[in-house]
Parts: C-alpha cells; sequence; structure tokens
C-alpha cells in the first residue's frame, strides 16, 4: 500500500470513529428526551397535547437522522470488510460499529414502545 | 430487466413472458404453495437462508416470502443487510425464514446461536447460498478494496477468487454442526448470479460438485447418512443485473445470450427443488 493510500485509511478510520461517537451520544439524548417526555405525560397538570407534540417531533428527527445512520453503518462496515484499513484501525471499528447498531436498534426499539404510551 | 452488451433481443423474450405471464405465475405460484406441509411445530418449520454477504440472501428470501417478483419487480442496489431477518413464508406464515448478515466481522454476534441451532435440530433444512465469487460490492468503489493494487481486470479476478474462499469457509463453519443434527436435515446449495458466469457453466458446475466445496459436502453426507441429510445443488440467476459496485463501477456485465427464459426456468428449477425437498422430508 502506498503511503497516501495509508493514509487515506488512516483518515477515514479516524473520521469513522469520530462520527460514531458523535451520533452515538445523539441517540441517547434523543432517547433520554423522549423519556423525559413519557414521565411528563403522567403528570396531569401538563397538558398532554403540548408533551404528545414534542415526543413526536423528537421521534420524527429520530427516523430521519437513523436513516443516515443506517448508511453511514453499512459504508463502515464495508471498509471493514473490504478495505485496506491496518488491523488496529479495522478492530476498533468493528467493535465501536457493533456498539453503535447496538444502539440504534435500542433506540429505534424504545421509540416502537414508547409510542404505545401516547 | 438489464442486460449486458451482446445480449438478447429483448422484444422475442419480452413478448414470450407477456403471452406466457399467466402460466408461468400460475407455475410458480402452484409450486410456492405446495412449498412447505401444515402441522408441524414453529420450530420445525424453519428454513436458514445463509451464505456471504452480497450472494442473494435477502432476495431468495424475499422470493420465498412473496415480497419480491422476480418478472416484474426492478432489482435495487445491494443493501447490507445489518441485523438478523425474518421473513414469513407467502403461502404458509407459519413456516419462517432466518435469514443473519453474511459479512465475516458480523459472523460471531449473529452465527454462534444459529450453528447451535442446527445441531438441535432447530431447523428444517438450509439454503446455503453462493454466487461463484460475485458477492456484491455495497457502498465501497473497488479502488478502496485492498486487493486492488492498479489494475481493475487483476483485481477482480483476485477478488472473485477470495470470494469463493469465503464460501467454502462458510461451508466448513457449518460443516461440524450440520453432521450432529439429531433429525432429518436438507441443504439446498443455491448458487446465484448465473447471468454473470453463465459461459462457465460446466466449470462452475464441476467447482461446487466437484472441487473442494463437493468434497466437502460429500463428506457431511457421510457423517449424517442419506437417510438423515439430503443435498440438492441449484445453478440460477434470481435478478439479471450487471455486477456494479455501490459506487457505481461496472465490473462485470450479464453474459450475453442470458435471456428471461432462461432465468425464469431457473427459478422454476429452484422451485420444483424445493418441491422435491418437501416431499423428502415427509418421506
Amino acid at each position: 500500500m502506498t503511503p497516501q493510500r495509508e493514509n487515506e485509511e488512516l483518515q477515514f478510520a479516524k473520521t469513522a470513529v469520530s462520527l460514531l461517537k458523535e451520533y452515538s451520544a445523539k441517540l441517547d439524548r434523543y432517547r433520554d428526551e423522549a423519556q423525559l417526555l413519557v414521565e411528563r405525560s403522567k403528570d396531569s397538570r401538563i397538558p398532554r397535547q403540548l408533551i404528545h407534540q414534542d415526543f413526536f417531533i423528537i421521534k420524527h428527527s429520530c427516523e430521519n437522522l437513523s436513516r443516515a445512520l443506517e448508511h453511514l453503518a453499512r459504508q463502515i462496515s464495508q471498509r471493514i470488510e473490504h478495505g485496506q484499513l491496518g488491523d488496529t484501525e479495522r478492530l476498533e471499528l468493528q467493535i465501536r460499529l457493533a456498539d453503535f447498531e447496538n444502539n440504534l436498534l435500542r433506540t429505534q426499539e424504545f421509540f416502537n414502545l414508547a409510542v404505545s404510551k401516547f | 430487466m438489464a442486460s449486458g452488451e451482446g445480449g438478447p433481443d429483448w422484444k422475442d423474450t419480452a413478448k414470450w413472458l407477456w403471452d406466457n405471464k399467466d402460466w408461468v405465475l400460475a407455475e410458480l405460484n402452484r409450486l410456492r404453495s405446495k412449498l412447505f406441509g401444515k402441522g408441524k411445530t414453529p420450530e420445525e418449520c424453519r428454513v436458514l437462508v445463509i451464505g456471504p454477504g452480497g450472494v442473494g440472501k435477502t432476495t431468495t428470501a424475499r422470493l420465498l416470502s412473496g415480497d419480491f417478483d422476480s418478472l416484474l419487480d426492478i432489482p435495487g442496489p445491494y443493501q447490507e443487510s445489518l441485523l438478523l431477518e425474518s421473513f414469513a413464508l407467502r403461502d404458509d406464515p407459519g413456516v419462517e425464514l432466518i435469514v443473519p448478515p453474511g459479512q465475516a466481522h458480523r459472523r460471531d454476534a449473529t452465527w454462534t446461536t444459529i450453528q447451535s441451532d442446527i445441531a438441535a435440530g432447530k431447523f428444517r433444512g438450509v439454503i446455503l447460498i453462493s454466487s461463484f465469487g460475485f458477492h456484491s460490492l455495497g457502498e465501497i468503489s473497488y479502488k478502496q478494496h485492498r486487493l486492488y493494487q492498479g489494475d481493475p481486470a487483476k483485481f477482480f479476478s483476485e477478488y472473485l477468487a477470495e470470494r469463493r474462499a469465503d464460501e467454502l469457509a462458510v461451508l466448513k463453519s457449518l460443516a461440524p454442526f450440520l453432521k450432529s443434527s439429531p433429525r432429518k436435515i436438507w441443504m439446498l446449495n443455491l448458487v446465484t448470479k448465473q447471468d454473470l458466469w453463465w459461459s462457465q457453466q460446466a466449470i462452475v458446475e464441476r467447482h461446487y460438485r466437484e472441487g473442494d466445496y463437493g468434497r466437502l459436502v460429500t463428506s457431511i453426507g457421510a457423517g449424517l447418512g442419506h437417510a438423515n441429510l439430503r443435498v440438492e445443488f441449484v445453478f440460477a440467476s434470481l435478478v439479471i443485473s450487471n455486477f456494479v459496485t455501490g459506487a457505481g463501477e461496472q465490473l462485470a456485465a450479464t453474459e450475453g445470450g442470458y435471456d428471461g427464459r432462461l432465468q425464469v426456468n431457473s427459478i422454476k428449477r429452484f422451485w420444483e427443488t424445493l418441491d422435491a425437498l418437501q416431499r423428502w422430508e415427509e418421506s
């Protein structure tokens, strides 16, 4: 592998790790915000319609993001499977991708369940 | 349906298909509806659809579940499956098709349980899919592949060889569990993408029936005995499509002369083989 290719692969790995971390944290925030709204919906003093609206805005934002995140996951997965990554970079990406995909699935399942509370 | 250069006379093929559409669809539906018997427990009804990434596992399952019509639906770009998928057979929803992801880096997470389930007799049959190395490349350029060293033709030749080696590795990983199955089980080796290797049919058949792959299949059969294991090979094209990477680069074209009629007949063979396997199960 030429030094330029090696550098490109390193750069890809670095960017991919950064994106996986950033968006995994974003998914955590979406779930936390939605969970808070689910809790608040039990308080009869708060207008239900407002909470309902906020919940579905978050759910919709998360669904839109999830589609793009699946695309990201596929790209990273194909690089792990077929790319020219070094062993260490491949291993790190594999672990982070597995964790990220678990988080994505957990978030999708959370919203599927939470929606029934409204 | 897409076709490579020097392809068939599409007007004749399209006319034949249109003129005989009712018969073709009726035949496919008849075979499909006879496919899996009723009166079995859910576990006894499960069928595993497994193989390396990009060989057509999801397409096969969608065909069997009725989600995809090979005559009428235009194939979309390859999209890697991230999770284990489950489909229900269209004419018998009690039959579950299990499709684990095929990429090597995903197998540890999803295949271990699958392999244990094979050994525990929790599958009635396994559809093991290969495609003579023509594994679809997803969202990656071939120039980013570890085998690419500047020559596209050399790369593709090496890529096909590497992917065929992975097909054999998959069979090796399943062999000990198949040999341990406590109940009757069948294995259908489905070799897809015939439209891409059609001119090498004899070589392809020898590769799977007589080479290392075939010898391993024979050893699995010897381990279980013919009364408990039935093995079949089917060579087919579920869709007709040039080999194009996720980055839009065409690495291979469909072969001249491979037309809709050949494709339909190959899919019919697939259904007929599944039908025969069902009859064997009940014998």
